[in-house]
């Protein structure tokens, strides 16, 4: 993975965050990482904690964002929550997965966010 | 959302046998699932993705919480579409979007949810509905509209069509009530005349003796072999026969519909009004014909019942095929038994079976000339093995139709209707006679009763004696003959087998002659 890529994944991320921050959500963690999976952004409100993929997207040369959030991306998503969730007690949190697609234009500036609610469900 | 155990009553299937099954639904926080568990199979695991899209698009809200329903009793594996309704209905429950209040102890629910919140048709509603009044005296169903009028024939619920999930969350809240659904008088006209490609007996020229044969087997519940080249009207004259059986009753409607329904071939009308006739290609496996699968189903023989099974060209079907039917023939049900339990189900069917006299089809024709070795024409015969010709009391040989007589405007033939209702008379006396015992016809006659109710004088029984002699008989052959006489005697109103009803009957043993 180059800089470049690996610079505009973080970028979007920041971008996500401060989405879900104007509404109300507190960052928690940001690239949450164990073996066999990952989280990019935890954040929570109140009783919900979200557990946040962010994807962002220069051009659309390689498909949608949310079109390249597989099962296989969602297990381990859950694994990695799974792990973040031992030790707390699962019933105290409205637990919920998001993706954020960020989309940038050819200057890096941001074109558009979207949000896709309870993406497990 | 207040989050609350709902618990929704259901019913599942397991061949005719219903089993109350309650679909419990727990919504609770954590990593979104949403899983049934109580052994679903396949149909009941996808009602998941139904569930899911028809919430949505009826207006509810589908909760991303853990979401865990549990169809108890959780051994007993469930098969079928029927439970996206209450599942549907527990999740609405159990996250308040329908109030826990509405919600009676003896409601029951089943239908099949469809993407866009509808209810849509389910198989076996009738044997579903009969086991929900069993189990509860003053039951409530809930079911799809398009199953409402079959459901209210058993008449010991009160039936509410479902045409949506919100007319139902409409109806339980009193907002917009839904009309009950009771069968009337009328639902249950039976038809009499048989109007599926049955032809009635007086579009048939000819073959006096062979109708005359298919009466005597009508009236005493005979299974009957007809014999005959290719072309003589074998076919035809079967197809006539559930046209001169005594019409349903409704008790026997009930049972057939019941069958029926379970095999989903229940399409045009909600009961069935005519007795069955079922003709199974010769291709058909044994399975196909008994009724089996992980679920059973219904077969053939059990889709005859109380009307025709026709075996066209009997000798083509697979030996193995043809020796199930010995069990059932004799029983009158069919057991099957399958790792996930077994089930029974009725095949008290009346068998006519058709064949060639020989394997070219000529053998015994006046015009043509058969070309089969004597030994061919024995195996050909071999085939159908005596344990099961043992069970067809009546062989006719059918000779081809002559010239004139089809060209024949004189001579009216004997319409169904007037055949028919010697038959029922005929009927009649032997459940009069038969009353006090568990046979309903003469066919069911066996060794026991025979000297009972088939008592010969003097004369009758040196008449038969001769035959006996005569033919080789062996003692079935005498007692399928003493058999077909009773009927006989029946037919012709006489209480006592007279010589010439052994006379008569002994035509019908064609290949005891042979």
């Amino acid at each position: 993975m180059t800089m470049k890529r690996k610079a505009t994944g973080f970028y979007g991320e920041d971008v996500a965050a401060r989405v879900l921050e104007k509404q109300g959500y507190r960052l928690l963690t940001k690239n949450y990482c164990i073996r066999g999976g990952e989280i990019d952004l935890i954040m929570t409100k109140g009783q919900e904690l979200i557990f946040v993929e962010v994807k962002t997207r220069r051009n659309a040369c390689f498909g949608a964002p949310f079109e390249s959030i597989t099962e296989q991306k969602k297990n381990r998503m859950v694994r990695a929550a799974k792990v973040y969730l031992c030790g707390k007690e699962q019933q105290d949190y409205d637990v919920r997965f998001f993706a954020v697609a960020v989309y940038l234009d050819e200057n890096d500036s941001v074109e558009k966010t979207e949000i896709c609610v309870d993406i497990l469900i | 959302m207040a989050v609350i155990l709902a618990k929704v009553n259901s019913v599942a299937l397991y061949g005719l046998e219903p089993h109350p099954v309650t679909v419990e639904a727990d919504v609770a926080n954590g990593i979104p699932v949403f899983d049934i568990v109580g052994l679903p199979e396949t149909a009941v695991r996808e009602s998941r993705e139904r569930v899911k899209a028809a919430l949505k698009n009826a207006g509810f809200v589908f909760p991303a919480k853990r979401i865990i329903i549990n169809l108890a009793p959780a051994d007993l594996k469930k098969n079928g579409t029927s439970f996206d309704l209450p599942i549907a209905l527990a999740l609405l429950v159990a996250t308040d979007q329908i109030s826990a209040a509405y919600i009676e102890e003896q409601m029951y629910f089943f239908g099949e949810l469809s993407l866009d919140g509808s209810v849509s048709a389910v198989n076996g509603v009738l044997p579903m509905v009969g086991g929900i009044a069993d189990a509860e005296e003053n039951a409530v169903v809930f079911l799809p509209q398009a199953n409402a009028k079959e459901a209210a024939l058993d008449g010991r619920s009160t039936v509410y069509p479902v045409a949506s999930l919100s007319a139902l969350a409409d109806h339980l809240s009193a907002e917009s009530p839904v009309e009950a659904v009771y069968s009337e008088e009328s639902d249950f006209a039976l038809s009499a005349e048989n109007t599926r490609r049955c032809l009635d007996m007086k579009e048939i020229k000819g073959q006096a003796q062979v109708k005359r044969g298919m009466e005597i087997a009508a009236a005493g519940g005979h299974n009957v072999l007809l014999i005959g080249v290719p072309g003589s009207g074998k076919t035809l004259l079967a197809r006539s026969f559930p046209t001169i059986l005594p019409p349903l009753t409704r008790k026997e409607a009930l049972a057939v519909t019941a069958l029926y329904s379970l095999a989903g071939e229940l399409k045009d009308d909600f009961l069935v009004r005519e007795r069955p006739f079922r003709s199974p290609h010769h291709t058909s496996s044994a399975v196909s014909l008994t009724g089996g699968g992980t679920y059973p189903k219904p077969g053939e023989i059990s889709m005859a019942s109380k009307g025709v099974l026709f075996l066209d060209e009997i000798v083509e079907f697979p030996k193995t095929v043809l020796q199930v039917l010995r069990q059932p023939l004799e029983d009158k049900v069919v057991h099957i038994s399958r790792v996930a339990g077994s089930c029974r189900f009725p095949a008290d069917f009346q068998l006519i079976a058709a064949c060639n006299p020989c394997p070219c089809g000529y053998y015994g024709d006046p015009d043509k000339e058969c070309c089969c070795s004597e030994q061919q024409i024995h195996r050909y015969f071999n085939k159908l093995g005596g344990p099961l010709l043992d069970r067809i009391d009546i062989h006719m040989n059918v000779s081809r139709v002559a010239f004139r007589e089809l060209h024949d405007e004189e001579t009216a033939e004997e319409s169904s209707a007037v055949i028919r209702e010697r038959v029922v008379r005929a009927r009649k006396t032997q459940q009069e006679r038969y009353q006090a015992l568990d046979i309903t016809s003469n066919a069911g006659l066996d060794r026991r009763y025979l000297d009972a109710f088939c008592p010969l004088d003097r004369k009758t029984t040196a008449v038969l004696e001769k035959v006996f002699q005569r033919l080789h008989l062996s003692a079935r052959g005498h007692d399928r003959i003493i058999k077909v006489a009773r009927t006989i005697a029946d037919l012709a109103g006489e209480t006592e087998i007279q010589s010439q009803h052994i006379l008569e009957a002994v035509q019908y043993r064609s290949l005891d002659r042979i």
